[in-house]
């Protein structure tokens, strides 16, 4: 015996719709209360110790006592795609702030905004003269020799590149959710993990540059938001209506809103770069990438190497990730860590916050 | 009562509620224009709504539902999006959020009564354990066949060139305004090419002069000077071309996106067939928004990763980049007539730049290592005469 399936009576439609009204109304006058500062990302003190260009290199402050501070300190890369600040979003749920409670000394690049007279830096620029330059003025100013090196998804295949081109400069390698194998996405019977990748391997992405120069970061945000485009669109600002009378919670969804879309545009020539060599030619793992005119071996990649990777991740697959261990030159000092949790959920989510950082920072203090 | 009157039920209910909804919004709409009250903070409000006297267009409900009486002309969904985007493009964060915020009934209404048409269509076939799929099948191919023509009827509604001119209008218009409503109006009655060799008319009367009048001219389309405007015309040709291909790719991928819509409604529909099984049946509008949001997405998700749909949105999106590198390939013919730097000039300069900060880099590393040996032996003695600044970086990265 089947029943009629939508039983929503006249009352109850007429009390939901006018609840739906009151708590926009509510919303409206919250969120015009509220001023751009309140929603403040990237926050934790810090200094600007160096800057070319595009970028800034940052200095975080220590949170624990001189005596309690790893002797090595971290440099953390973030991607080209999205702001720095997926790495310290808000106080309580920040991967900087959680390693400096580590005692780790963290560095950080931010990338900026490139400008559309930045459109021709490629690949080989940022790997092997920006993050060699961030890497040179660290050792410089420690007097160290090497330098300990964490990368965030496509930044995280910048340090990979980095690292096996300069091994003598870094001590270890910490990656987290790094696309390396581009060919592992797909997924059967998940059409959503790595969708990404499908789409991208057939863009006609030399066209994209000649006709953009700078690739807008609202083009790489709609190709973000195809993963999911109801409920990223329509349904995630539908669900904001029940939080609207918590303050605390309406910022915590208003600073990822403005990390998502504050974004900067991506320089065309390493866009380009990043759809051709890797996504579509795979050169990474082939062997044939070259950046300034030397091969990036993955063989080369003697030091420790901690890859950390999210089990939910739809943009970036596992597969791709821990694709690393078939090619890392030392085997021996290869280490994966899952963690149960999404692509930005890794960085921004609640439980991470205990996982992620305790435990690189942990790993990190065992290297030799 | 049987599942068509149950259905007609709870459509009769939705239409009351929805008017109920409208009309709630519409009385806080007197007090904002006359700006004593309103939306607090809604930008334009003070001043009267903009767009009011022309919004019309009646109201967007479906066929048979029964009308919004009451609403004269006023459309609440279009309101909806104007002050959404309105709002959202105020720039910060939260007003940004309040933009899409605001829209949320409107995406609710449209998401249900999409639902409710479909729903209408199969709940008697379904109750008596008939197939539905095929008349909801031709319900979606219509509603498909709509989406699909939308830029052809757009086209057809549109003088191409026109069309053209106008986005060339948005954009530039302190420098080629008056020189592009020239052209514009040249064209009115003609081929747009005709008009860089001054209208249609006076083309064919040189054209007339040189075969029959004026045997000495035979030949003048050969010059230097008539070939450079044989080549601007060809570039302006060129894009009034990527724009009519854009259309047509618009239309290819809009019909694809259909084909995608339709199997997700028809998907909900079967899902609805199978919580009427189960006997657990949904109770609220927004649990039934979200059943269509989870099986709409999961079906675009599979359609996206198809091979036809992939080369379709290619296609599309080929389109689009070609009429926008055509659209500035002509528009730098005014700039270059006029000494003005084009967009490819800059950018060739930017080129010429980015070469050579290389070859600098490329010399110093030379260097560096030519005077002190390699560089990772001895990072201290590095040379580098960059720019080194202490500040507090905290403020600044917060208002980034």
């Amino acid at each position: 015996m089947t029943q009629f399936p939508i039983q929503i009576r006249h009352d109850d439609i007429a009390r939901e719709l006018a609840e739906i009204e009151r708590k926009v109304a509510v919303g409206l006058e919250r969120l015009t209360d509220l001023k751009e500062e309140d929603v403040d990302i990237g926050s934790s003190p810090k200094d600007v110790v160096y800057e070319r260009e595009t970028w800034k290199l940052y200095h975080y402050k220590p949170m624990v006592e001189p005596s309690k501070i790893h002797p090595i300190p971290m440099l953390i890369v973030p991607p080209l795609i999205n702001g720095y600040e997926v790495a310290d979003l808000q106080p309580d749920r920040s991967l900087v702030r959680n390693f400096l409670k580590e005692g780790i000394d963290v560095y950080l690049v931010n990338w900026g905004y490139p400008k559309r007279c930045d459109m021709y830096l490629k690949t080989d620029d940022y790997v092997c003269d920006f993050i060699d330059d961030a890497v040179d003025f660290i050792r410089r100013e420690r007097d160290l020799d090497k330098v300990n090196l964490f990368g965030i998804c496509q930044g995280g295949t910048m340090a990979t590149c980095y690292s096996a081109l300069s091994p003598e400069k870094v001590k270890s390698l910490v990656l987290t959710v790094t696309p390396i194998d581009f060919s592992r996405g797909k997924v059967e019977g998940q059409p959503h993990v790595g969708l990404l990748f499908e789409m991208g391997k057939t863009a006609d992405v030399d066209l994209m540059f000649e006709a953009f120069g700078l690739i807008p970061a609202d083009v790489l945000n709609i190709s973000f938001l195809m993963a999911s485009p109801f409920t990223l669109m329509f349904g995630k600002y539908a669900d904001t209506i029940d939080m609207v009378g918590d303050r605390d919670a309406m910022l915590n969804f208003l600073r990822m809103e403005k990390w998502l879309f504050g974004g900067p545009g991506v320089a065309g020539a390493v866009y380009r770069d990043l759809v051709k060599k890797f996504l579509q030619g795979n050169q990474l793992v082939k062997g044939e990438l070259e950046l300034d005119g030397r091969k990036v071996d993955l063989g080369n990649l003697s030091m420790p190497v901690l890859n950390i990777y999210a089990e939910r991740d739809h943009l970036v697959p596992p597969n791709c990730t821990i694709a690393l261990g078939e090619h890392v030159g030392n085997k021996k000092d290869y280490k994966e860590l899952p963690i149960k949790t999404g692509h930005i959920g890794i960085y921004t989510g609640g439980a991470s916050q205990k996982i992620l950082a305790p435990q690189a920072a942990a790993w990190l203090r065992e290297q030799k | 009562m049987d599942w068509a009157e149950q259905t007609n039920d709870v459509i009769k209910h939705w239409t009351d509620a929805q008017k109920e909804l409208w009309s709630s919004w519409m009385r806080m709409m007197p007090g904002a224009s006359a700006g004593t009250g309103g939306w607090p903070g809604m930008p334009g409000m003070g001043g009267g709504w903009p767009g009011m006297g022309g919004m019309g267009g009646g109201w967007p409900g479906m066929p048979g539902m029964g009308g919004m009486g009451g609403m004269g002309g006023f459309d609440p969904s279009q309101w909806l999006k104007t002050m959404g985007e309105s709002w959202a493009g105020q720039g910060s964060s939260a007003q940004r959020v309040a933009g899409n915020l605001v829209q949320t009934p409107d995406m609710l209404v449209r998401s249900m009564n999409l639902l409710m048409k479909a729903w209408q269509v199969v709940a008697p076939k379904i109750e008596e354990g008939k197939p539905w799929q095929p008349d909801l099948q031709k319900v979606m191919q219509e509603w498909q066949q709509r989406l699909a023509e939308l830029p052809e009827r757009a086209s057809a509604t549109t003088n191409e060139f026109t069309e053209l001119t106008k986005t060339l209008f948005e954009k530039w218009t302190p420098i080629t305004g008056p020189w592009m409503q020239m052209v514009a109006q040249a064209t009115a009655s003609g081929h747009p090419g005709a008009a860089f060799m001054g209208g249609t008319a006076p083309m064919t009367r040189i054209l007339g002069f040189e075969e029959g009048l004026f045997p000495m001219l035979t030949g003048v389309s050969d010059l230097p000077r008539a070939t450079v405007v044989r080549q601007k015309m060809g570039k302006m040709l060129e894009a009034v071309d990527a724009f009519g291909d854009l259309r047509k790719a618009q239309a290819a991928f809009h019909k694809k996106m259909g084909e995608a819509m339709g199997t997700a409604v028809e998907r909900t529909m079967d899902h609805l067939a199978k919580v009427a099984e189960k006997g657990e049946p949904i109770t609220s509008v927004r649990d039934l928004i979200r059943t269509w949001f989870t099986v709409a997405d999961k079906t675009l998700n599979e359609a996206f990763t198809s091979q036809n749909f992939l080369e379709t949105q290619d296609d599309m999106i080929r389109a689009l980049l070609t009429y926008k590198v055509k659209q500035r390939d002509a528009l730098e013919i005014i700039y270059d007539a006029m000494d003005i730097p084009t967009r490819t000039n800059l950018d060739e300069a930017y080129k010429d730049i980015q070469e050579l900060k290389r070859e600098v880099r490329r010399l110093r590393r030379e260097l560096g290592q030519v005077s002190h040996g390699a560089v990772a032996e001895s990072p201290g003695k590095k040379a580098a005469a960059k720019k080194v600044s202490k500040e507090p970086a905290g403020k600044e990265a917060a208002t980034s």
